[in-house]
C-alpha cells in the first residue's frame, strides 16, 4: 500500500487500579492512508481516548502500553527512545486534545504557547515566529491579537480552534482528533469540525477523530471504525457502515441516533459495557447481544475483512 | 457514620490503611499517659530550687542532670509536660468549641451572621497571633497555667471556625441535607442531627491543629518570658535556660531535653494530622 | 486589576489598622493597676526606698505622658501622636523615644528575616517541585520524611540546636550578635563579612525550619497541578522536559504557594522573633525580649503595633502583586 501512512498492529494498553490491570486496548490493528479521515468511535470505555493517547506515547503510570507496533512510514513509534519520540510529537503526529478548556497554560499568553512549540522543535525566533503565529491564527479563523491574550479571555469554540493551530503549526502528517468538540455547543461544533477539516486539506495531513458522536463521523470522516471493550468490532467506509452496518454493537449505535424524520421512543442499549479487569470470555459484546448464538459465549471472534474494505468481529459474518 | 459504630474488623483495616494516623496517636498516647503517671513516679522535691548540686552533667543519679538552680531535669521535665499538654489542650478544646459553634452558625444560617463572622476571622487572621498574644499576656499581672491557657484559647477559635463554616456550608448542599429539610426537620434539630455527625473527621483535623498552634503560641510567649514564672512548663525550662545561659554555657541537658519531647509532641500531632487529612480526603473522594 | 479591588483591599487594611491601634490602646487601659505606679515602686524597692514621695512623683509622671485625662481624650492624642510616628518614650530607657529605639533594630530584622524566607521559600519551593516531577529519582523521595521533621520543629528549637552544635561545640560561628563585638558599623567589605557571619546561624534556623513546610505544601500543589489537562498536551506538543517542568509546572503551582506565603506571614515572623532572642542578634524581637524584662510597656506597644501594621501592609502588597503573577485573577474582578 503505497499510500500507507501509518500501520497500528495488535495494540495493547492497560492500567493498573485497585482492583487490577484495566485492560483497556486489547490488540487493536489499522491502517491509516495519506491524506485520509480516519473515525474511531466507540462508547465512554470502548478505549477509543487510550488509543489516540497511546498513538503518541502519551500514556502515563499507572497505565501502560504492553505490546504492539506503531508503525509511522515505516518506523516503530512505540521502540523510540524517549528524546526521538518527543522530536516526532507534534512535528510528525500531533494531538488536538479533549476538552481545551483545561488543555491550555492559564498563566502564558496564546502566542507564548504557540511560539514554545515552535522553539522545541525547530529554534526558530523572532520575528519569523511571530509572523508564523500570525499565519496559524488566521488559518483557523482567528485574529492576530488572540496572540496577545490569555486563556481564560477566550470563548470554548476559540480554546479549540488555538488548539488546532497548535495541533497544525509543524505541519504534521498525522493529526489526531481527540473528541475535539464534545464540550461545545452544536453551533460552535459546526464552526471547529470544519476549522478542522480546513486545515487537514490545506496541509495534506491525515485525521484520526475519536468520539462517540456517529451522526459526526457520518459527516465528516471517510472509514470509521468502531471501538467496544477495547477491540475494533468493525471497520469500512463511513457510508458503507451508516447504510449497512454488519456488526450488531454498530447496528444498534447507529439506530440510537435520532433523525430528524421520525418520531419515536429513543433506542439505547440494553446492559452496561463490561468489565475491563475481567472481561466475559468470548466475544466481550455477547452479553447484550441481540443476535447472540451459542458460539459467542465461547469463541473470541476475530478481526477479518469480509468483503472488500469491509472489516469484522463477529461469528455472524 | 461514626468511628465508633464500626466493627472492630473495620477499624482495624482502616488502621492499616493509615499507618501515619496509628502511629500519630500512639506516639501521642505514650506522651498523655508519660503526663499522667509520670508525676507519681517522680519525687517532687527532686524539682525544688537546691535540691541539688546545680548544672552536673547526666549521670546515673540524674538521667538528665541538673540545672544551674539545682533541680533533676528529669523531675522538672515530668513535671512540666502535663502542663505544657494542659494548656494545648485546653487551648484546642475551647478554640475547637468555639470554632464549631461559630462556624455552623456561619455556614448554616449565613446572611449576617456569617457576613459578622467571617470577617472577624479574616480580619484577626491577618493580625499576628504572637503580636496579640503577646499585648495580652504583658499586661497580667500573674501568670497562671489556666490563664496562659485561656490566652492562647482566645485566638485559637479562628482556624477552626473557617474549616467548619467551610465544611458546614458544602454539606449544606448535600442531597440527604435538603431530603431532611423537605421533611420539615428544623434548622437546630438539622444542624445537631445531620450536619454535626458528618463533621466528625473535619473536627477532629481542626483540633489536632488547633492544639498544635496552641503549644507553639504557648511555648513562644513562655520563651520570651511572658508565661507563668512560678509553673513547670516546657516552653519555661526553655526560658530559663535561655536566661541562665545554659546554652553558652554548654549545660546541654537542660534544653535538650525538653526540646526532644516537644519535638515528639510536634511529630505525633503531626502524623496524627496527615493521617486524619487521609481521611478526610478519601471522604471526599467518595463523596465526589 | 480594577480600582475596585484596590479600595477593597486597602480598606482591609485601614481595618486591621484601627483595630490593632485601638485594641492597642484599651487593653493596658483594661488591666488593673498602673505600669507608672509599677514601674515606680520597682524602681523604689530596687534603689532601696530612698526616692521620697512616690505618689508625687506618679502624678507627674502620669501628667507627662498625658495619663491623667479622660479616656477620649487620651484616644484622640494617641492618634495624633501616632500620625508623628511618636509612639511615646520607652519606660526603661527614659529620654529615649520608642520609635527611636525600633528604627535601630528595624534594619535587622528586615535583613535577617526577608532574606531567610525568600531563601527558604525559593529553595522549598524548588525542592517540592522536584519531590513531585515523576522522573525524579526514586532516592530523592527520602527527602520527604526528613522535610516532615523539619516542618514540624519551631524555627527558634533549630536555633538553639544550631547555636549548641556549631557555635559552642564547634566554633565555626559566633554565638550571638549581630556584627563583631566592638566593631564600628561601615560600610566596607570587612563589616559586610562579620555582619554575614553572624547573620549565618539565625539565618540558617529559619531557613531550615522553614524548608520543610514550603517543599511539602508545593509537593502537594504540583502533584495536582500536574494531573491537569494542559500538561497533557504540553508533552502533546513535544516540549522539553525542563520547560514543562518550569513553565507549566511550577508556575501554575507557585501561585497558592504565594498566597500561603501572605497568610502565614504572621506566623513567619513570630517564629524569626524568637530566633533573635536565642542569637543575642539585635532585631526587633530582642527588644520586645528585653522590654517584656523590664516590664518596658510603652515598648511592648510600640513593638506590637509595628508588627501588626507591617504584616498588614505587607499583606496589603501581596494582595496587589497576586492579581500581576495570575492573570486571572484580575479578570475575574472586572
Amino acid at each position: 500500500m503505497s499510500a500507507d501512512l501509518l500501520h497500528v498492529r495488535d495494540l495493547r494498553v492497560s492500567y493498573a487500579s485497585p482492583a487490577g490491570e484495566v485492560r483497556a486496548v486489547e490488540g487493536v490493528s489499522f491502517t491509516l492512508r495519506a491524506g485520509e479521515r480516519l473515525g474511531l468511535a466507540g462508547e465512554s470505555g470502548s478505549g477509543k481516548s487510550t488509543t489516540a493517547l497511546a498513538l503518541m506515547r502519551l500514556i502515563r503510570p499507572p497505565g501502560r502500553i504492553n505490546g504492539g507496533q506503531v508503525l509511522l512510514n515505516g518506523m516503530d513509534l512505540l521502540a523510540l527512545s524517549d528524546g526521538a519520540m518527543r522530536g516526532l510529537r507534534c512535528a510528525a503526529i500531533s494531538l488536538v486534545p479533549q476538552g481545551a478548556m483545561n488543555s491550555l497554560n492559564p498563566v502564558l499568553r496564546i502566542g507564548h504557547q504557540l511560539a514554545d512549540t515552535i522553539a522545541a522543535h525547530d529554534d526558530s525566533r523572532g520575528a519569523a515566529t511571530e509572523n508564523r503565529i500570525s499565519d496559524l491564527l488566521e488559518a483557523v479563523g482567528l485574529e492576530r491579537r488572540v496572540a496577545r491574550m490569555y486563556p481564560h479571555e477566550l470563548s470554548g469554540g476559540m480554546k479549540q480552534r488555538v488548539c488546532i493551530a497548535i495541533a497544525i503549526s509543524l505541519r504534521p502528517r498525522v493529526i489526531i482528533a481527540d473528541e475535539p468538540t464534545s464540550a461545545l455547543d452544536v453551533v460552535v461544533q459546526r464552526q471547529v469540525i470544519e476549522t478542522l477539516g480546513t486545515v487537514q486539506r490545506n496541509l495534506g495531513a491525515s485525521i484520526i477523530l475519536v468520539g462517540h458522536d456517529m451522526g459526526l463521523m457520518a459527516q465528516f470522516v471517510d472509514r470509521v471504525g468502531v471501538l467496544y471493550a477495547g477491540r475494533l468490532v468493525e471497520l469500512g467506509p463511513v457510508r458503507d457502515i451508516m447504510l449497512d452496518p454488519l456488526h450488531p454493537y454498530t447496528q444498534l449505535l447507529i439506530a440510537s441516533v435520532p433523525t430528524l424524520e421520525s418520531r419515536g421512543v429513543f433506542k439505547g442499549i440494553p446492559g452496561l459495557p463490561p468489565s475491563l479487569v475481567n472481561p466475559p470470555p468470548g466475544c466481550p459484546f455477547h452479553p447484550r447481544c441481540p443476535k447472540v448464538v451459542d458460539r459467542c459465549a465461547a469463541d473470541m471472534p476475530t478481526l477479518r475483512e469480509v468483503r472488500p474494505g469491509r472489516w469484522v468481529a463477529c461469528h455472524l459474518h | 457514620m461514626a468511628f465508633a459504630s464500626l466493627s472492630l474488623g473495620t477499624r482495624l483495616e482502616a488502621g492499616r490503611s493509615n499507618p501515619a494516623l496509628v502511629a500519630g496517636l500512639a506516639l501521642l498516647g505514650l506522651v498523655i499517659l508519660a503526663a499522667l503517671v509520670g508525676p507519681w513516679l517522680i519525687n517532687p522535691e527532686d524539682a525544688r530550687v537546691g535540691a541539688f548540686a546545680p548544672s552536673r552533667p547526666p549521670s546515673a543519679a540524674h538521667i538528665f542532670g541538673t540545672d544551674t538552680q539545682g533541680r533533676d531535669v528529669l523531675a522538672v521535665l515530668v513535671l512540666a509536660n502535663p502542663e505544657t499538654l494542659k494548656v494545648g489542650f485546653i487551648a484546642g478544646t475551647v478554640g475547637l468549641g468555639i470554632g464549631t459553634l461559630l462556624g455552623l452558625a456561619s455556614g448554616y444560617f449565613g446572611g449576617i451572621t456569617d457576613a459578622v463572622i467571617r470577617t472577624t476571622a479574616d480580619v484577626l487572621t491577618t493580625i499576628p497571633g504572637v503580636a496579640m498574644l503577646v499585648l495580652v499576656a504583658t499586661f497580667i499581672k500573674t501568670m497562671t497555667v489556666g490563664l496562659m491557657a485561656l490566652v492562647v484559647a482566645s485566638l485559637a477559635w479562628i482556624y477552626p471556625t473557617r474549616a467548619i463554616r467551610a465544611q458546614t456550608l458544602s454539606l449544606r448542599e448535600r442531597a440527604y441535607i435538603q431530603v431532611a429539610r423537605l421533611n420539615g426537620v428544623g434548622g437546630l434539630e438539622l444542624v445537631l442531627r445531620e450536619i454535626l455527625p458528618n463533621l466528625l473527621p473535619y473536627t477532629a483535623a481542626s483540633f489536632v491543629s488547633a492544639v498544635s498552634h496552641a503549644i507553639i503560641a504557648t511555648i513562644g510567649l513562655e520563651a520570651l518570658g511572658l508565661g507563668p514564672q512560678n509553673a513547670f512548663t516546657l516552653g519555661m525550662m526553655i526560658y530559663w535556660s535561655q536566661f541562665y545561659g545554659a546554652i553558652v554555657r554548654g549545660l546541654w541537658w537542660w534544653w535538650g531535653p525538653p526540646i526532644l519531647l516537644i519535638l515528639v509532641i510536634f511529630v505525633a500531632l503531626l502524623l496524627t494530622s496527615a493521617g486524619l487529612d487521609r481521611i478526610v480526603n478519601t471522604r471526599i473522594r467518595s463523596a465526589a | 486589576m480594577t480600582p475596585g479591588y484596590v479600595v477593597r483591599r486597602f480598606g482591609v487594611l485601614v481595618l486591621v489598622v484601627f483595630l490593632a491601634t485601638t485594641v492597642n490602646f484599651i487593653i493596658p487601659r483594661l488591666t488593673p493597676g498602673d505600669p507608672i505606679e509599677q514601674k515606680l515602686s520597682q524602681l523604689v524597692a530596687t534603689s532601696g526606698g530612698q526616692i521620697g514621695d512616690v505618689t508625687a512623683m506618679v502624678e507627674s509622671y502620669r501628667k507627662r505622658f498625658g495619663l491623667d485625662q479622660p479616656w477620649h481624650v487620651q484616644y484622640v492624642n494617641y492618634w495624633i501622636a501616632l500620625a508623628r510616628l511618636d509612639l511615646g518614650f520607652s519606660l526603661e530607657n527614659f529620654p529615649e523615644r520608642v520609635s527611636d529605639a525600633i528604627a535601630a533594630a528595624l534594619p535587622w530584622t528586615v535583613g535577617l528575616l526577608g532574606l531567610s524566607t525568600l531563601i527558604a521559600f525559593g529553595i522549598g519551593s524548588l525542592l517540592g517541585g522536584l519531590l513531585a516531577w515523576p522522573r525524579t529519582p526514586p532516592g530523592a523521595r527520602a527527602a520527604i520524611p526528613l522535610l516532615m521533621l523539619l516542618s514540624a520543629v519551631p524555627y527558634f528549637l533549630l536555633g538553639i540546636i544550631l547555636v549548641f552544635l556549631l557555635a559552642i561545640k564547634v566554633k565555626l560561628f559566633p554565638a550571638g550578635g549581630g556584627y563583631p563585638f566592638g566593631a564600628i558599623l561601615r560600610f566596607d567589605l570587612a563589616t559586610g563579612v562579620g555582619i554575614v557571619h553572624h547573620a549565618a546561624l539565625p539565618a540558617l534556623s529559619i531557613i531550615l525550619a522553614g524548608i520543610g513546610t514550603w517543599a511539602l505544601g508545593m509537593r502537594g500543589m504540583m502533584i495536582s497541578v500536574l494531573g491537569e489537562d494542559y500538561i497533557t498536551l504540553a508533552e502533546a506538543k513535544g516540549l522539553s522536559e525542563r520547560r514543562i517542568f518550569l513553565w507549566y509546572g511550577l508556575r501554575n503551582a507557585l501561585l497558592p504557594q504565594v498566597t500561603t506565603l501572605a497568610l502565614t506571614l504572621g506566623h513567619v515572623v513570630s517564629g524569626a522573633i524568637l530566633v533573635e532572642v536565642i542569637f543575642s542578634y539585635p532585631g526587633v524581637g530582642l527588644k520586645l525580649y528585653h522590654a517584656i524584662l523590664a516590664k518596658d510597656y510603652f515598648l511592648i506597644q510600640g513593638i506590637v503595633l509595628l508588627l501588626i501594621v507591617s504584616i498588614a501592609v505587607t499583606m496589603f502588597i501581596m494582595d496587589l502583586i497576586y492579581p500581576l503573577i495570575d492573570p486571572r485573577i484580575a479578570y475575574r474582578r472586572r
